[in-house]
């Protein structure tokens, strides 16, 4: 069974419509209790990324060393972490151990994104952009 | 997830938002701030970051 999600429809300030799609993710805190994010399903970021405030907020261990990525806001100091993110329906439930990336600048103003390496391995993702829905296959990752 | 379409979160870009039953409850630009609302929630509520339009990235 595939998991569906809806894209979610933001208002721009001139009032025309984005739609983009996000989807809950429910993240485990340094208490061991799940929270629910939404978190942006992002086919063109090579690693999943959190906000600095982010992963302070949850509690997130993150590795001494701070290296450099780029996306197209430019180049960013990130440190690399793991997080449990669980991913459910109704009917499914699917929980993984994600490498993240933590920007490091928290003025940076970014989602949770979810991009390829540790996610999109778990899944067949399928944007269904005419449809604006997104669906989620869990798949076994080799 | 909420039908954002219905909720006028405009005001809210580039901030955290907490949102219960479709119902912005507490917003912030640094989540950590919101950390006692959310403890106190009764129900799980849903943690958005909403886009800043600025942003190139989404």
């Amino acid at each position: 069974m595939a998991i569906l999600f809806r894209y979610i429809n933001i208002l721009r300030e001139d009032g025309t419509l984005r739609r983009a799609p996000y989807i809950p993710a429910w993240i485990r805190n340094k208490d061991n209790a799940l929270e629910q994010f939404s978190a942006l399903i992002d086919s063109g970021a090579d690693s999943c990324v959190m906000p600095f405030d982010l992963a302070e907020y949850l509690g997130v261990q993150q590795q001494g060393v701070s290296e450099k990525t780029m996306g197209i806001g430019g180049t960013v100091g990130v440190k690399r972490a793991q997080v449990s993110l669980t991913i459910k329906s109704q009917r499914e439930r699917y929980e993984l151990l994600l490498p993240v990336l933590v920007a490091q600048n928290s003025e940076l103003n970014i989602p949770f994104i979810l991009g390829r390496n540790g996610f999109f391995e778990n899944f067949h993702i399928l944007f269904r952009q005419n449809e604006l829905k997104i669906s989620l296959k869990k798949v076994a990752p080799k | 997830m909420p039908e954002l379409i219905q909720m006028d979160t405009k005001k809210y870009r580039g901030e955290w938002i907490v949102i219960i039953d479709d119902v912005v409850i507490a917003h912030n630009k640094d989540i950590r701030l919101l950390k006692d609302v959310i403890d106190h929630c009764k129900k799980k509520p849903l943690i958005m970051k909403v886009p800043d339009a600025d942003i190139l990235l989404y």
